[in-house]
């Protein structure tokens, strides 16, 4: 996986926000998980970008921080969702 | 009787029917198609099956819905007819038929079709306002509610409190006026005088969390994914039907209702330190609403 890759938000998810958290429910497993902060951006970046170089963009857009610190953070990010079944790797 | 803001008519003909009635009739030649089956376990002991004659991933109006209790009685309703016929089994009394309508399968039906959402939880009011108990298994909800009960509070709900949404607002609906402040299978339990006669919006929620006998008595208010669990955990009747509505419900619930843990000392002796401290939390709540 890299800044290349595109991904997909399983269908099997629900997604709603709760307070100042997004709470994401798992319906095949029922597992449920929340997101606070920038996991929140990503999140809602996600939800409009497929490609992981133009999520990267944005948050750069957003935040001032390193381009490559970025990428390993938002890889990091992206692979505990995929090991987690909310999204793949298209 | 008034069941779940439902009017029930028992043994009288079809065409009664109106919005929020329930018709009961006996069929001693009931049959029933269980094509499909929902969920099969084991509930007060018995063994006990929902069943349909389609599939419950799109659930449609005047689907057949059967409700199986081990040796005592079959359920069976369309979706959305408000009709109920039954049929005994060997070991079936009117007794039971009244547990397995009141207690589970009326829960069941307006689960499936949609009507509300139910929480595990003792209700009663304070203040004329509807405040909720949930708590994990022998957390002390029965016996909170016993003692608000004793206290003079109305009761709403021993420990199935249907939930719907109306204007960005939450309300609970009266359950049926008997209160089970004991461990007995199969049973209603002790009829209760003061019973809510209307539909509220709920004002709070507490969950009683354990703590050591000598521990002081805290209240501190959750969010976000606290309460998402504390709600998910108290879901009764969690059922795989309607699920994008049941998971919206559940959040609207979250983001509209206040909702505390409070610790609660486990000793009975203290039962009353504790009552005084949701009657005071609450009223100082409404004051400042």
């Amino acid at each position: 996986m890299n800044l290349n890759s595109k991904i997909k938000i399983s269908e099997d998810l629900f997604v709603e926000k709760i307070d100042n958290e997004i709470v994401l429910l798992d319906t095949q497993t029922q597992e449920y998980f929340s997101l606070s902060e920038v996991g929140i951006v990503i999140w809602d970046i996600l939800s409009d970008e497929k490609e992981l170089r133009k999520v990267h963009n944005k948050l750069i857009d957003l935040y001032d921080v390193d381009s490559v610190q970025l990428e390993n953070d938002l890889l990091n990010f992206i692979e505990v969702l995929v090991n987690k079944k909310l999204i793949y790797v298209d | 009787m008034i069941l779940y803001n439902h009017n029930l008519l028992v043994d009288e003909q079809k065409s009664t029917k109106s919005k929020n009635t329930v018709s009961l009739k006996e069929n001693k030649s009931l049959s029933i198609d269980s094509s499909y089956i929902l969920r099969l376990h084991n509930n007060q002991n018995r063994q006990v099956a929902i069943t349909s004659n389609k599939s419950f991933s799109n659930i449609e109006t005047n689907q057949q819905i059967n409700f199986l209790v081990e040796d005592v009685v079959t359920f069976s309703s369309y979706v959305n007819s408000s009709f109920i016929e039954y049929k005994l089994h060997k070991s079936g009394t009117s007794e039971l038929v009244t547990y397995w309508l009141y207690h589970t399968f009326l829960p069941i039906l307006f689960t499936i079709e949609n009507k509300y959402y139910f929480l595990h939880a003792g209700a009663i009011e304070v203040d004329k306002k509807p405040i909720l108990f949930i708590a994990n298994s022998f957390g002390g909800k029965s016996t909170l509610t016993d003692y608000f009960i004793k206290k003079g509070h109305t009761f709403i709900s021993d420990d199935k409190v249907g939930v719907y949404k109306r204007d960005d607002k939450i309300f609970c609906v009266p359950s049926y006026p008997f209160h089970r402040p004991y461990r007995k299978l199969e049973d209603l339990g002790q009829k209760v005088d003061k019973f809510s006669k209307s539909n509220k919006e709920i004002f709070c929620i507490f969950n009683l969390v354990k703590s050591e006998s000598n521990s002081e008595v805290n209240i501190s208010k959750i969010s976000g994914i606290e309460k998402f669990k504390a709600l998910r955990y108290a879901t009764d009747i969690d059922l795989a039907v309607n699920k994008e509505n049941r998971f919206n419900l559940l959040t609207s619930i979250a983001n509209n209702v206040n909702i505390y843990n409070i610790s609660i000392p486990w000793n009975l002796d203290r039962l009353e330190e504790v009552y005084m401290n949701i009657c005071m939390y609450v009223k100082k709540e409404i004051n400042e609403s």
